[in-house]
C-alpha cells in the first residue's frame, strides 16, 4: 500500500499555499509579514503554527467581553449564579461555533482544493485512490482547520479561567474542542458521501442552513427562556450530550454521566477519523461537476456593475461550498435577530414605546447588518480561485472588481434579508418592515464596500490566486476589526444623540448609510447610460 | 506600435529578460519563438501590463502599460496559455462578462457575442458549462473572448494548442488579414511549422535575449540552414542537444 499520503496532503496545503502567494523579497515589513502571515516557504509545521496563533488571538479577541461583563456583573451585586450561567453560555456559543467552523473550513478547503485543480494532475500517476482518499481527506487537518480550534480552545479557555479560577477549562475545553472535531468532521464527510449524486446543490446548501439555524434556535431560545438555575439544572440534565459534557467538566461538575461519555465520544471520534475520511468517495466531493444543470440562468447583457455583479453571484451560487459558507456564517449571526423579533416581551415592550424609538430601535439592526457583512462579504472574492487572472486580463480597475463583489454579494444576502423583512411586517406594521429593510440592505452595502475594499488591497498587487491562504486568517481577522472601527464610531456618536433627541438619533442612522448606498445606485445607473 | 527599449525583467534574481530592445509594428504577425523559459510570456504580461518591469521602457501606442493599464488592456485582445476560464460560468455568460469588461454597449456586445460564436464554432456550445468542454473547445472559448471587442493588438500565448486542423487553418487566414487590416499581431508558439506559416517577423528568445529578429528569410539566411526548424536549432545551438537528448531518451 501507498503509505505517503500525509506526504501528499501537506503537498496539496503547500501547493494551495503556493499558489495563492506571491514570492516575498526582503526587508523588515516582509519579515514581520512572513512571521505572521502565510508563506510560501512556509512547512506544514510552521504554517500549522501560525493558525494555532490565529485562533488564539481570535479567541481571545471574540471573548475579551465576558470578564468585562463578569465583573460588572459582581460590581453590581448580580454576581454568582448570574456569572456561572454566561459562562456556561459562553461555553455553548463557543463549541456551536466551533461546529460552524468545522464545516466552514471543510468548505473553505476542498473549495480551493477544487477551484485550484490540484488532484487532477495527481490521478494521472500510479497513486493508488486510497492514499490520495486520505491525503484529500486530512489536508483539512494539515491545512490548520483543527490548530486553529486548538488556538481558539486554548483561547476560552483562558478566558473561563480568568473569570471563574478554577482549571478545569484549561484542561476540557481543548479536549472537548478535540473531541467535537474528531466526530463532526468525519460525519460531515459522510453526510456528504451519503448526499453525493443524490441531492442537488442547492438541497445540500439549504439542509446546511437549516442545521445551523436549528442548532443556533435552540442555543437562543434555551438561553432565553429559562431563569439561570434552571438553565444549569437544564445542562446537566443533558450531560451526555456532546458538547454539553464537555460544558460542564470545564465548569468543574466531574458526574459520571459527563466523564463516561467523554471516554466513549474520544474514542468515538478517533474511530471516526481514522476510518471515514479514509474510506469514502472525497474524490467525488471534490469533483469539478457533478452533472448537475447550472442554477440561476440570467442575462449578463446588462448595465456594466450590474452585470459583473450577476456573473459573481452566478459562481457564489454554482459553487456550493462557498455558498454554504455564505450562508453558514450569516445564518449564525442573524437567526438572534429573528429570535429577538419573534419573542413576546420584545412586542409588550415594543408597545409601551412611541413610534419614533421603535424605528430607532429597529434601525439599530444596522448595525448586526454591518458586523454580518465585515464577517461575511469577503467570501464572494474567494470564488475567483485560480481564474482571478481574468480580472487582471480585462480592463477592470481595482475599484470596478469591488463594485461588482459588493453587488453580486449584495444579491446573494436578500433572500435572509426578505425573511427579516416578513417577520417585521408581520409582527409589527409595514413602517416597521421597511425601516428593517432599509438599515439591513444600506448596511450591509456600507460594510461589504470598506471590507471587500480592504480585503483586495491584498490580492491585487500581481496575478496569483484569490483563496483563503492568499490573505490568511490573521490579516482577515485585521480586516474585520479594522472595517469595525467606523461601527465604533457609529455607536459612540448614536448613543449620545439619542438621549438627547431619539429622532434625531433615527434620523442620524438612516442618514448613515446613504453615502455609500448613493455611490453604489449612481454607479449602476450610470452603467445604464452607457451601455 | 509597440517600442520595447532595453527591457529588464528578473524573478526571485533570476533574469528573465535580459535588457531586450524591438519594435512591433502593425501590419505584420509577429512570432515570438524560443525555448521554455526563454522569457515570451514574460514579455506578454509585460506588454500587457500584468506585471512590473525592472529596467527599460515599454510602450503600446505611446502608453506605459504598467503606468495605464486599463487604458492598453482595452485595445489588447490577449489568449493565455493557460484554460484559465470560470469553469461554473455558461459560455455566453462568460463572453457577456468579457464583453462588459470591454465597456461594449448592449446591442454591439449582443452582435459581438453572437459573430464570436460564429467564427470559433461555438453555436452548439453557447448554453454549456466552461467546466465541461474538452481542452480544444475552452481554447475556442479562450480566443473568441479575445474577439469579442475588435482590438487594435492581438496578443496569443500558444494560441493553436490543443485546436484541430480547421480552427488552426482559419485562424491562420484570419491572424494574417487581421495583420494586414493594419493590427498589431503577436503569437507565441513552439510548433516551427505554424510559425514559418504565419509569421511576417520572428523574435527568437534565449534566456531573455534576442538571439535573432527578422523576416523567416532573414532567419534562414542569417543561420545558413535550408529548412526552418534546423536555422531555429542551428540558432539556438541546440542541434547537438537534441542528439545527446535523443541518446538519453534511447538508453
Amino acid at each position: 500500500m501507498y503509505r505517503d499520503w500525509i506526504w501528499l496532503s501537506i503537498l496539496f496545503v503547500r501547493e494551495s499555499l503556493y499558489r495563492s502567494l506571491l514570492v516575498r523579497r526582503g526587508g523588515f515589513r516582509r519579515f514581520l509579514g512572513k512571521l505572521l502571515f502565510p508563506s510560501i516557504n512556509d512547512t506544514a509545521l510552521t504554517y500549522n503554527i501560525k493558525w494555532f496563533l490565529t485562533g488564539l488571538v481570535g479567541g481571545l479577541l471574540m471573548g475579551f467581553w465576558l470578564p468585562l461583563i463578569a465583573w460588572s456583573l459582581e460590581y453590581l451585586g448580580s454576581g454568582g449564579q448570574a456569572i456561572v450561567s454566561l459562562v456556561h453560555s459562553y461555553l455553548i456559543l463557543m463549541f456551536l461555533v466551533s461546529i460552524v467552523l468545522i464545516m466552514d473550513f471543510m468548505h473553505q478547503v476542498l473549495s480551493t482544493v477544487r477551484e485550484l485543480s490540484i488532484v487532477e494532475p495527481l490521478r494521472l500517476l500510479p497513486i493508488d485512490i486510497e492514499s490520495l482518499r486520505k491525503a484529500l481527506a486530512y489536508s483539512i487537518v494539515f491545512g490548520g482547520a483543527l490548530s486553529f480550534l486548538i488556538g481558539v480552545s486554548f483561547a476560552s479557555s483562558i478566558i473561563v479561567y480568568i473569570i471563574m479560577g478554577i482549571p478545569y477549562p484549561l484542561v476540557f475545553v481543548p479536549i472537548g474542542m478535540i473531541s467535537v472535531f474528531l466526530i463532526v468532521y468525519p460525519l460531515v464527510f459522510y453526510m456528504y458521501y451519503r448526499a453525493y449524486g443524490k441531492v442537488h446543490g442547492i438541497i445540500g446548501v439549504l439542509s446546511y442552513v437549516l442545521v445551523i439555524a436549528g442548532l443556533m434556535t435552540i442555543y437562543i431560545s434555551a438561553i432565553n427562556i429559562t431563569d439561570n438555575n434552571n438553565f444549569i439544572y437544564c445542562l446537566t440534565n443533558l450531560a451526555p450530550i456532546i458538547p454539553i459534557n464537555y460544558v460542564l467538566l470545564s465548569m468543574g461538575y466531574m458526574g459520571l454521566d459527563a466523564i463516561l461519555p467523554m471516554v466513549i465520544y474520544i474514542f468515538l471520534g478517533i474511530t471516526m477519523i481514522l476510518v471515514i475520511p479514509a474510506r469514502i468517495g472525497v474524490e467525488a466531493i471534490i469533483s469539478e461537476t457533478s452533472g448537475e444543470k447550472p442554477v440561476l440562468r440570467v442575462s449578463l447583457n446588462r448595465a456594466k456593475y450590474i452585470s459583473l455583479g450577476l456573473k459573481d453571484l452566478v459562481l457564489l451560487v454554482r459553487d456550493s461550498f462557498r455558498l454554504k459558507q455564505f450562508y453558514g456564517q450569516s445564518v449564525t449571526i442573524i437567526i438572534p435577530t429573528i429570535l429577538l423579533l419573534l419573542t413576546s416581551d420584545t412586542i409588550e415592550f415594543m408597545e409601551r414605546i412611541d413610534i419614533v424609538t421603535q424605528l430607532f430601535l429597529l434601525s439599530l439592526y444596522g448595525l448586526i447588518a454591518y458586523v454580518m457583512a465585515s464577517i461575511v462579504s469577503v467570501i464572494i472574492l474567494f470564488v475567483e480561485g485560480e481564474h482571478s487572472i481574468v480580472n487582471y486580463i480585462l480592463p477592470l480597475s481595482k475599484n470596478d472588481i469591488v463594485l461588482g463583489k459588493v453587488i453580486g454579494g449584495y444579491l446573494a444576502i436578500q433572500p435572509l434579508f426578505i425573511i427579516v423583512f416578513l417577520i417585521a411586517l408581520a409582527r409589527f406594521s409595514l413602517i416597521h418592515g421597511l425601516m428593517v429593510l432599509y438599515v439591513f440592505n444600506t448596511y450591509w452595502l456600507l460594510s461589504s464596500y470598506i471590507n471587500v475594499s480592504l480585503a483586495i488591497d491584498y490580492l491585487y498587487s500581481e496575478p496569483r490566486a484569490w483563496t483563503e491562504f492568499s490573505i490568511g486568517a490573521l490579516r482577515r481577522l485585521f480586516i474585520t476589526l479594522i472595517s469595525i472601527l467606523p461601527l465604533t464610531g457609529i455607536i459612540t456618536l448614536i448613543i449620545p444623540v439619542y438621549l438627547i433627541n431619539s429622532l434625531y438619533a433615527l434620523l442620524l442612522m438612516i442618514l448613515i448609510p446613504v453615502p455609500v448606498t448613493a455611490y453604489m445606485l449612481y454607479k449602476c445607473i450610470r452603467g445604464h447610460r452607457y451601455a | 506600435m509597440i517600442v520595447i527599449e532595453n527591457l529588464w525583467k528578473i524573478y526571485d534574481g533570476k533574469p528573465a529578460l535580459k535588457g531586450i530592445t524591438t519594435r512591433i509594428e502593425p501590419g505584420h504577425v509577429t512570432v515570438l519563438l524560443g525555448p521554455n523559459g526563454s522569457g515570451k510570456t514574460t514579455l506578454l504580461k509585460l506588454i500587457l501590463g500584468l506585471i512590473k518591469p525592472d529596467k527599460g521602457i515599454i510602450r503600446v501606442y505611446g502608453m506605459d502599460p504598467y503606468e495605464k493599464p486599463l487604458d492598453v488592456k482595452r485595445i489588447i485582445g490577449f489568449v493565455p496559455e493557460e484554460d484559465l476560464l470560470y469553469r461554473s460560468l455558461r459560455v455566453i455568460e462568460y463572453l457577456y462578462f468579457v464583453g462588459k469588461a470591454y465597456d461594449l454597449p448592449k446591442d454591439e456586445l449582443e452582435k459581438s457575442v453572437e459573430r464570436v460564436i460564429k467564427a470559433f464554432m461555438l453555436d452548439g456550445k453557447r448554453d454549456e458549462l466552461i467546466g465541461a468542454l474538452s481542452h480544444g473547445l475552452k481554447r475556442r472559448v479562450l480566443l473568441a473572448a479575445a474577439f469579442i471587442h475588435r482590438p487594435k493588438i492581438l496578443l496569443l500565448d500558444e494560441p493553436f494548442m490543443g485546436l484541430d486542423p480547421i480552427i488552426v487553418k482559419a485562424l491562420k487566414t484570419f491572424l494574417y488579414e487581421e495583420a494586414r487590416s493594419g493590427k498589431i499581431v503577436v503569437v507565441t508558439t513552439h510548433v516551427l511549422e505554424i510559425a514559418e506559416a504565419i509569421a511576417d517577423k520572428v523574435i527568437l528568445l534565449f534566456k531573455g535575449e534576442i538571439v535573432i529578429e527578422g523576416s523567416v528569410e532573414y532567419v534562414l539566411r542569417k543561420s545558413r540552414s535550408r529548412g526552418f526548424e534546423d536555422a531555429i536549432l542551428r540558432l539556438l545551438r541546440a542541434d547537438v542537444e537534441v542528439l545527446e537528448l535523443v541518446k538519453a531518451l534511447r538508453m
